[in-house]
C-alpha cells in the first residue's frame, strides 16, 4: 500500500475519531456548569474538531514528499506475523479461561514454533523451561494474582 | 549547601545494601535488554518497567534509575558492535564505532563509550543536584496559569521528537491527548469517552500503552526483519590505551559540555546533540579525514553528548515535568506508577524520595561502569541468542508485566491493541512519542486551564498578566523556533550519514 493511500486511510480514521469526540462533547454539553467557561466537554470538542481538520488535510491536501511504498511482509513471513498477533490475542483470552500456567505454556510453545521455526519437540521443551521459570518468578516469588481460570488444567 | 545536605540524606537511603543491590540489578538487566539488537533504550525500559512494580517504591525507583542507565549504555553496544543504532541518537556512534569494531578495536570503542557516558552522566547528575532545587524554589510561585504555560512549553518537545512530519506529530499528539481524557470528567466527575463501558471508567493505563507501542510493536518489527544472531569476532580489550584516552579526553569534555547545555532546553533530545557533538568534534579535529573510518573521538563525543543530554534532561523532567527524549517519556510513566508527579512541586512534596533517586542515579552510573567494562564479553554473547528464542520471551514478559501493574486484563488487551497499532504506525512513519507525551501531560493541561479560568473570573488574559506564565509562554515560542531549526539540521545530518531511519 502506498504511503499516500495509507495517509488518506489514516486521515479517514482521524475524522471518525474526531467525529466521535465531537459527538461525545455534544452529549456532555448539557452537564456544563453555566458559570464556567470550560466544561468536561470543552477539550474533547476542541480535539475532535482538530482531528477532523487534520483528517481532512490528510485526505485531500497533504501529500508525502516522496510517494514511497511501505514494505509489508508477504508469503510465509506475513503468515508468521499474523500468527504471532493471533497467538498474543489468544493468550489474552486463554489466560481467563485456562489460567496462567497452562495458557503461558501453550502460547509459549506456539510462539517458539512460529517465530523460531523450531520443531514441536524443541518448542515443547523451550516452553516447558519458560513456564517453570515464569511460574517461579510471577507466581511463587511475586505472588501475582492472576485471573481465576474457568477450566482448571494444572 | 542545603542541596548537598539533602543529597547526603539521599545517599544514606540509597546506600542501604538492598538498594545498592537493586541499583546493580537494574543496571545489569537494563544493559542486558538494551544490548539486544533492535531494542532501543525506550523499549528496554518499557519491557522492564512492570518488573519494578512489585517492589517497594524506593527500591523500585532506584532499580528504574539503574535500568535507565543500563539501557542507555546497552543501546550504544549494538551501535558499535553490530552497526545497529537502537535509536536515532546512536547513529553518530555507528559512524566510527562500527569501523573500529571491524578493525578489531570494538573493545576500546565500548570502553571509551562507557567512560564518556560515565563522565557525562556524573556531570549531569551533579548539575541536577544544584540546578533542580533552584527550579523547585520557584515551585510555590506556580499557580494554575503557570502550570498551563508550563504544559504548553512541554508540548514543544513534540516538534523535536515528532519525526519527519509535523502534521503527523500533531495528529498523534491530539490522539494521545484525547485518549488521556477517557475516564471520569475533571469537573462533573461523570464518565466521558467511555461509550457506555464501565471498564473504561478508570481510564487507560499509560504503561500498557507504552508497552504496546514500544515493546510489542518493536518485537513484531524484529520478527519481520528476520533478526539473526550475529557473531562479532574478536573485540579486543575493553580498556582503552593511554593514547586512546588522550585522544578522547577533549572529545568527552566537549561532548559532555555541549550535550549538557543543549539538554537543558526542553525541546532538545539526544538525537540532536549527538549529531552536533560529532560535527563539532570533526571540526575541532586536526585530522578530520579519520572520521567515519574508526576515529575514537567520533565515538567518545556523541556518546558523552548522548548521556550528558539524557542526564541534563532529568532537570526539566524533575523540575518542570517535561520529558526531553523517548526514554525519559517512558521513565516519566514509570515514576507516575509510584505516585511521583514530576513538576515544580516534586521537591516540595516528595523531597526525601527524590533525593534518594538522585543519589541512586550516581550509584546506577557507577554500577554501569563497574559492570559494563568487565562484562562486555557477556553482552557480546547475548547478541548471539537467536531471535526465535528472545522474541517469545520478550512478548510473554511484556504481556504478564502489563497485567501485574493493575492486575487488570483490560490493560493487557490495551497493550496488545497498541502493539498492533504501533506496528502499522511504524510502517507508515507515524511518530508514537508525541502520543505518549500528550497522554501524560494532557490531563495536567486541562486541569490547569480550568483552574486558571476559575481563579481569574473568566479573564483569558491571566496567562500574560503573570510574569512567570508570560515568561514561559515567550520561552514556548522561542523553543518552537529553535526546535524547528534543530529538527531540520538533524534531518540533514541523518540523510548525510546514510542511516535514513525515523
Amino acid at each position: 500500500m502506498k504511503t499516500l493511500l495509507a495517509d488518506r486511510i489514516a486521515g479517514s480514521f482521524l475524522m471518525i475519531i474526531g467525529g466521535l469526540a465531537v459527538f461525545e462533547a455534544i452529549r456532555l454539553y448539557p452537564m456544563h456548569d453555566k458559570g464556567s467557561i470550560i466544561g468536561d466537554e470543552t477539550f474533547i470538542g476542541f480535539l475532535g474538531l482538530a482531528l477532523i481538520i487534520l483528517g481532512l488535510l490528510f485526505v485531500f491536501m497533504l501529500k508525502p514528499k516522496e510517494e514511497e511504498k511501505a514494505e509489508f511482509p508477504s508469503g510465509e513471513l506475513r503468515k508468521k506475523i499474523l500468527s504471532v498477533m493471533g497467538l498474543l490475542f489468544t493468550y489474552w483470552a486463554l489466560l481467563q479461561v485456562i489460567g496462567y500456567p497452562a495458557s503461558t505454556f501453550l502460547v509459549g510453545m506456539g510462539l517458539f514454533r512460529t517465530v523460531g521455526d523450531y520443531g514441536w519437540l524443541r518448542s515443547f521443551v523451550y516452553a516447558l523451561i519458560l513456564i517453570v521459570i515464569f511460574y517461579g518468578i510471577f507466581v511463587l516469588w511475586l505472588k501475582t494474582p492472576f485471573p481465576q481460570p474457568r477450566i482448571n488444567i494444572f | 549547601m542545603e542541596a548537598l545536605q539533602m543529597l547526603l540524606n539521599g545517599f544514606s537511603l540509597a546506600l542501604e545494601p538492598t538498594n545498592i543491590l537493586m541499583a546493580a540489578l537494574g543496571a545489569f538487566i537494563g544493559t542486558m535488554v538494551g544490548v539486544l539488537p533492535g531494542l532501543g533504550p525506550a523499549s528496554a525500559i518499557a519491557i522492564l518497567l512492570p518488573l519494578t512494580a512489585v517492589l517497594p517504591p524506593t527500591q523500585a525507583i532506584i532499580m528504574l534509575a539503574g535500568i535507565y542507565y543500563g539501557a542507555m549504555y546497552g543501546g550504544s553496544s549494538t551501535a558499535i558492535l553490530l552497526n545497529i543504532p537502537g535509536e536515532v541518537a546512536s547513529v553518530p556512534t555507528c559512524l566510527d564505532g562500527y569501523p573500529m569494531a571491524q578493525q578489531g578495536r570494538g573493545g576500546p570503542a565500548l570502553g571509551i563509550a562507557a567512560i564518556g557516558s560515565f563522565f557525562a552522566g556524573i556531570l549531569g547528575i551533579v548539575a541536577l543536584t544544584f540546578f533542580a532545587p533552584l527550579f523547585a524554589d520557584q515551585a510555590l510561585k506556580f499557580g494554575p496559569p503557570e502550570y498551563f504555560a508550563l504544559m504548553l512549553l512541554a508540548l514543544t518537545v513534540v516538534i523535536s521528537l515528532g519525526g519527519a512530519s509535523i502534521s503527523k506529530a500533531l495528529a498523534m499528539s491530539f490522539f494521545g491527548y484525547l485518549l488521556s481524557l477517557i475516564g471520569m470528567g475533571t469537573i462533573t466527575n461523570m464518565p466521558r469517552l467511555t461509550f457506555g463501558s464501565t471498564t473504561l471508567w478508570g481510564g487507560l493505563d499509560v504503561i500498557s500503552i507504552v508497552i504496546g507501542l514500544f515493546a510489542i510493536s518493536e518485537v513484531l518489527n524484529g520478527i519481520e526483519e528476520k533478526k539473526v544472531a550475529i557473531s562479532m569476532g574478536n573485540i579486543g580489550s575493553v580498556f582503552p590505551s593511554l593514547k586512546d584516552l588522550r585522544q578522547s579526553a577533549m572529545a568527552i569534555l566537549r561532548g559532555s559540555g555541549l550535550g549538557f547545555i543543549m539538554g537543558l532546553l526542553p525541546g532538545c533530545s539526544p538525537a540532536v546533540t549527538t549529531f552536533l557533538a560529532y560535527d563539532l568534534e570533526k571540526k575541532c579535529s586536526k585530522t578530520p579525514e579519520r572520521f567515519g573510518k574508526g576515529a575514537i573521538e567520533g565515538v567518545a563525543a556523541p556518546e558523552s553528548a548522548n548521556n550528558a543530554t539524557s542526564s541534563a534532561g532529568f532537570i526539566p523532567l524533575f523540575a518542570l515535568g517535561i520529558p526531553a527524549s523517548p526514554p525519559l517519556a517512558v521513565l516519566l510513566g514509570g515514576l507516575m506508577i509510584y505516585g511521583l508527579t514530576p513538576g515544580p512541586m516534586l521537591f516540595e512534596q516528595n523531597g526525601n524520595f527524590v533525593w534518594a533517586v538522585i543519589a541512586s542515579m550516581f550509584i546506577g552510573n557507577v554500577m554501569c561502569l563497574v559492570l559494563n567494562l568487565p562484562l562486555v564479553g557477556l553482552w557480546a554473547k547475548l547478541t548471539q541468542i537467536p531471535y526465535g528464542i528472545l522474541a517469545p520471551i520478550i512478548l510473554l514478559i511484556s504481556i504478564v508485566g502489563t497485567y501485574t501493574i493493575r492486575n487488570n486484563m483490560l490493560d493487557v488487551l490495551v497493550a496488545l491493541l497498541f502493539g498492533v497499532l504501533g506496528y502499522f504506525l511504524n510502517k507508515y512513519k507515524w511518530p508514537v512519542v508525541p502520543l505518549i507525551i500528550c497522554y501524560i501531560l494532557g490531563p495536567v493541561l486541562e486541569r490547569s486551564l480550568i483552574q486558571s479560568f476559575d481563579m481569574a473570573f473568566k479573564n483569558p488574559f491571566i496567562f500574560v498578566q503573570r510574569p512567570i506564565s508570560l515568561a514561559l509562554i515567550i520561552m514556548t515560542v522561542v523553543f518552537v523556533i529553535i526546535s524547528v531549526k534543530l529538527r531540520r539540521r538533524t534531518r540533514d545530518s541523518i540523510v548525510n550519514s546514510g542511516y535514513a531511519q525515523e
